[in-house]
């Protein structure tokens, strides 16, 4: 099995910057999902990882062997693409075993055991002998897995597996990759642009923007303590609200938050000294759309104004106008609002984020 | 009223029958403008099995004397079996020649970025717009050089080097049309780049490939001007000098033995057409499905 580390990895085309120094090291049978928006500089990591793109600066690393110029033949890699790259031209079978043709004396009965162990595992058994065309798009990903399952790799990358297939059997192929990579215990770099993906399978997300490396961490970590505004907006569905132009009020009894003169939120004293260097800045508030309640009145929280209620059946999520703003919170399912109506939301004080509105950096 | 005529469904002879009316008058045309090709094919075919014809059209008694160039010597002119091996010699290496260079280039175009790229395709592109005329005295200097004059080699080489430029372009947008992923997908399944192409590319763009076989084959089966240009000794001629220096070479017109020959010509073009048939149909489609 293998670790992976990437040291200052740079990538440019041309004068676009791709990847921009970015270092990070993956342990052996970990889940690491690359997280980002399209263009972020996700992908082009991973393919540099397979080797397909070589590095403009900086290092790759795997179980410790710099593998900078090392072709990816060479590199012990398995790789299951968007749109799965299968060859039209061979049955399901010569996909799977084509790799296994490049193994040193591998007798022909190997490669038959070998191509059927696989199928079965992915559940293509019966389709061996068709043509990728004739295939739906969650058979041809099967395929695609076991094809790259076939030479045993230290590595699987993964990009954008999931994407081209129907949201039903996303979420279904999405616990049988988890399963397969528990049990397997083959180190793998998964490339999405779905945050619930990554929630949903990630050892730890690494989150990228504009080819910088914004945040690495568990799952819950990011989503608990984003380190900056692009972080804390890009996880979550619906995404965290915002308000800038927040200042912090110290005063004799208390400390709050507020903006034009409305008290939006008090915070403990305890935290006081993660604001030492706020005093005058321009802060944005965050709070995600659970983590706060609508009531109708309250001296402290944010007033607003319903403006569209979203029907979920397991919940609603109302958007309330304020400060110019829409806010979207996840309400009761019971509970009985109506256009117009005036309402003030109560923050959980435990549970809301602060940034540099300038910096965009959090500040708790 | 606007709502009325759309709640009663009051559909015209024209609203039912447009299409078919439009499909009829299309068929009609294009019968009527390829009917001079066929005929003449038809009666060339006609004639060469026919002692005569009267009113034009209408063969006067079964023949097989025009075909006598098969098995006898016809004064003036070579074995034509032998000049019938020469035919095929020169289509199939030209097609090989042609192949080769044009499926390696096409995927250097497609897939490398190197410098001049944009530049050497143009260029290529107007080696392909250069009359072939215009070159025949350079070309003899530099046969005579090589001391390929007089050889269907010369010939070969020639042929496939003027078609290579079209052939490169072709090819190219197969490859064009193939996803990088695929390629990507076997430099990781454990091959090289160049068993990539081989294994997996070449495969995919099989119909491109047959497209340039074919055309190329025809390229080499009907070349003239060169032939009758830098060959000099009837021991390497092709069929087209063969027909030509029949139809010329006599002083009465035998047009019976003339046509025969004419057919012979046609005949293998006539049947490889109809096998490639099934390739060349699906260039249009792509040949590729994802």
């Amino acid at each position: 099995m293998a670790t992976i580390k990437l040291e200052n990895l740079t990538k440019k085309f041309n004068k676009i910057i791709a990847v921009n120094n970015v270092s990070l090291t993956i342990k052996d049978g970990e889940f690491i999902i690359l997280l980002g928006p399209s263009g972020c500089g996700k992908t082009t990591t991973l393919l540099t990882i397979a080797g397909i793109y070589r590095p403009t600066g900086g290092a790759i690393y795997m179980n410790n062997t710099i593998m900078n110029n090392i072709p990816p033949r060479y590199r012990k890699i398995g790789m299951v693409f968007q749109n799965y790259a299968l060859y039209p031209h061979m049955t399901v079978f010569e996909n799977i075993a084509f790799p296994l043709r490049t193994v040193r004396n591998i007798s022909k009965t190997d490669i038959k055991t070998k191509v059927e162990e696989l199928a079965d595992k992915m559940q293509i058994a019966s389709l061996l002998e068709r043509k990728p065309s004739e295939l739906s798009g969650g058979q041809q990903q099967r395929v695609a897995i076991a094809r790259a399952l076939a030479k045993e790799p230290q590595i699987l990358l993964f990009d954008e597996p999931l994407s081209n297939l129907d949201a039903k059997l996303r979420i279904i192929m999405r616990g049988e990759l988890k399963r397969l990579q528990e049990a397997l215990g083959i180190t793998t770099v998964y490339v999405t642009h779905d945050q619930s993906e990554a929630m949903a399978l990630a050892d730890r997300v690494v989150v990228f923007n504009h080819g910088i490396l914004q945040q690495i961490g568990s799952p819950e970590n990011i989503y608990y303590s984003p380190r900056n505004i692009f972080v804390a907006g890009f996880l979550g569905s619906p995404s965290m609200n915002f308000l800038s132009g927040a200042r912090l009020i110290k005063s004799e009894e208390n400390v709050y938050i507020e903006k034009e003169g409305k008290k939006l939120v008090e915070v403990s004293p305890e935290s006081l000294g993660k604001f030492e260097n706020t005093s005058g800045k321009d802060l944005t508030l965050g709070f995600r759309p659970e983590d706060c309640k609508i009531v109708l009145s309250s001296d402290v929280g944010i007033p607003g104004k319903v403006y569209l209620l979203e029907r979920l059946g397991r919940e609603i999520v109302v958007n309330i106008e304020s400060f110019g703003n829409i806010f979207k919170v996840i309400a009761d399912p019971e509970s009985k609002f109506e256009k117009e109506q005036n309402v003030v939301l109560k923050l959980r004080s435990d549970h809301v984020h602060l940034f540099d509105s300038k910096t965009e950096a959090a500040i708790f | 009223m606007i709502k009325d005529e759309y709640n009663n469904y009051k559909i015209g002879f024209l609203q039912r029958n447009g299409s078919r009316i439009f499909n009829v008058s299309v068929y009609t045309l294009l019968i009527l403008l390829s009917s001079p090709i066929v005929l003449a094919y038809a009666w060339l075919f006609l004639r060469s099995f026919s002692t005569g014809m009267v009113h034009g059209f209408i063969p006067t008694g079964l023949t097989f004397n025009n075909w006598r160039f098969m098995w006898e010597q016809i004064s003036g002119l070579p074995n034509v079996w032998h000049v019938t091996l020469n035919t095929f010699i020169l289509g199939g290496s030209v097609a090989g020649v042609v192949l080769l260079v044009s499926s390696m280039a096409g995927f250097a175009f497609s897939r490398f970025s190197f410098k001049g790229q944009g530049k050497l395709l143009l260029l290529l592109l107007m080696l392909h717009a250069f009359p072939t005329v215009s070159l025949m005295v350079a070309i003899f200097y530099i046969l005579r050089m090589t001391h390929l004059l007089n050889s269907l080699l010369g010939v070969i080489l020639l042929r496939a080097s003027m078609d290579i430029p079209w052939a490169t372009w072709v090819i190219k947008g197969f490859y064009d049309g193939i996803p990088r992923e695929i390629e990507w997908a076997g430099a990781i399944d454990g091959y090289s780049r160049i068993s990539v192409w081989r294994k997996v590319l070449l495969p995919m763009v099989k119909p491109g490939l047959i497209v340039i076989a074919v055309f190329e084959f025809l390229s080499g089966w009907s070349e003239f001007i060169f032939i009758t240009t830098f060959i000099f000794s009837n021991k390497w001629w092709t069929l087209s000098q063969y027909t030509y220096t029949a139809l010329g070479g006599y002083r009465f017109a035998d047009y019976g033995l003339l046509t025969a020959i004419s057919v012979w010509y046609i005949l293998p073009v006539t049947i490889l057409f109809i096998f490639a048939n099934k390739y060349m149909t699906q260039m249009s489609l792509g040949g590729i499905k994802g």
